[in-house]
């Protein structure tokens, strides 16, 4: 997995900001809302509700413990784009980083017992792109909208 | 582990078989899944031959987190020499233990009856 040294640059037009302080009680409410603007937005269709659900909690959660170490003045920020016919988020959080050298590879079986790590490899499956940038600070996620051709494959 | 009882999961004896259930599948934090999940971890901690029945039939949606706590209680089961099987998984739970190759390590079965019989069989 490559983690990028620069910040991102959001394409499109970012309609949503929030931040929160990093405790994890407040990640459910967040995602809550934030799929709620999404639906709202037509970025997603009901089938994939759940599974959008699950990214950004996913995200914001990793945020606030791995990024942030859940210390309540350090926050998360949350944006959500449109670009296109995709939509994204871009999530950032106050911590040091992270190396790609402690995420697990779940391809291999004999990680099947791990008991974390999982979460970037839901999100892979479940969104279209999943990078890192700001050496780990800062994910950015994005998914087509329901109706946009499917992404190209190599 | 005969029985006992509190607000996010439950414990009963069936046959020598321990069932748990969560019972509050909608809750996603510490109040609910989760929550449950590390209280039947701290359960089995050193617990010998123990083999239990996880019912799941609430259970709406699990994130990594839970799903790396459930691999810890199967650790923790094998580990003194019992077993964990999973019982009543509904359909979008089941997949994301297939997608994530968890089926290759779990034993899933469709009701606790099933779960019973064969943890019963196997010890």
């Amino acid at each position: 997995m490559e983690i990028l040294a620069d910040p991102p640059t959001i394409p499109g037009q970012v309609f949503e900001s929030r931040e929160i302080p990093s405790d994890v009680a407040l990640v459910v409410p967040l995602v809550c809302r934030l799929v709620e603007l999404l639906v709202s937005q037509g970025c997603i269709a009901e089938p994939d509700r759940r599974k959008v659900e699950l990214c950004l909690d996913e995200a914001v959660t990793n945020a606030v413990i791995h990024g942030n170490d859940s210390d309540f003045q350090k926050k998360v920020r949350v944006q959500l784009f449109l670009d296109g016919d995709r939509w994204g988020t871009v999530i950032q959080d106050e911590g040091a980083g992270f190396s790609p050298d402690v995420v697990p590879d779940l391809d291999d079986d004999e990680q099947l017992w791990q008991e974390c790590g999982r979460g970037i490899a839901l999100m892979r499956l479940f969104m279209d792109e999943v990078t890192y940038f700001d050496g780990g600070r800062t994910i950015l996620l994005s998914r087509k909208c329901p109706g946009a051709a499917e992404p190209e494959t190599d | 582990m005969s029985t006992q009882n509190d607000e996010i999961i439950t414990l009963h004896s069936q046959a020598g078989i321990v069932v748990a259930s969560i019972t509050r599948g909608a809750f996603r934090d510490e109040n609910g899944v989760l929550g449950a999940l590390e209280k039947l971890g701290q359960a089995m901690e050193d617990r010998n031959n123990l083999r239990m029945v996880l019912d799941l039939s609430v259970v709406e949606y699990m994130s990594s987190a839970g799903l790396g706590r459930l691999v810890a209680c199967l650790k923790k089961a094998r580990a003194g020499g019992g077993d964990l099987v999973l019982a009543r998984v509904r359909s979008e739970i089941h997949e994301l233990l297939d997608l994530m190759k968890l089926t290759q390590i779990f034993k899933i079965v469709p009701t606790v009856e099933a779960g019973v019989a064969a943890l019963g069989v196997a010890g």
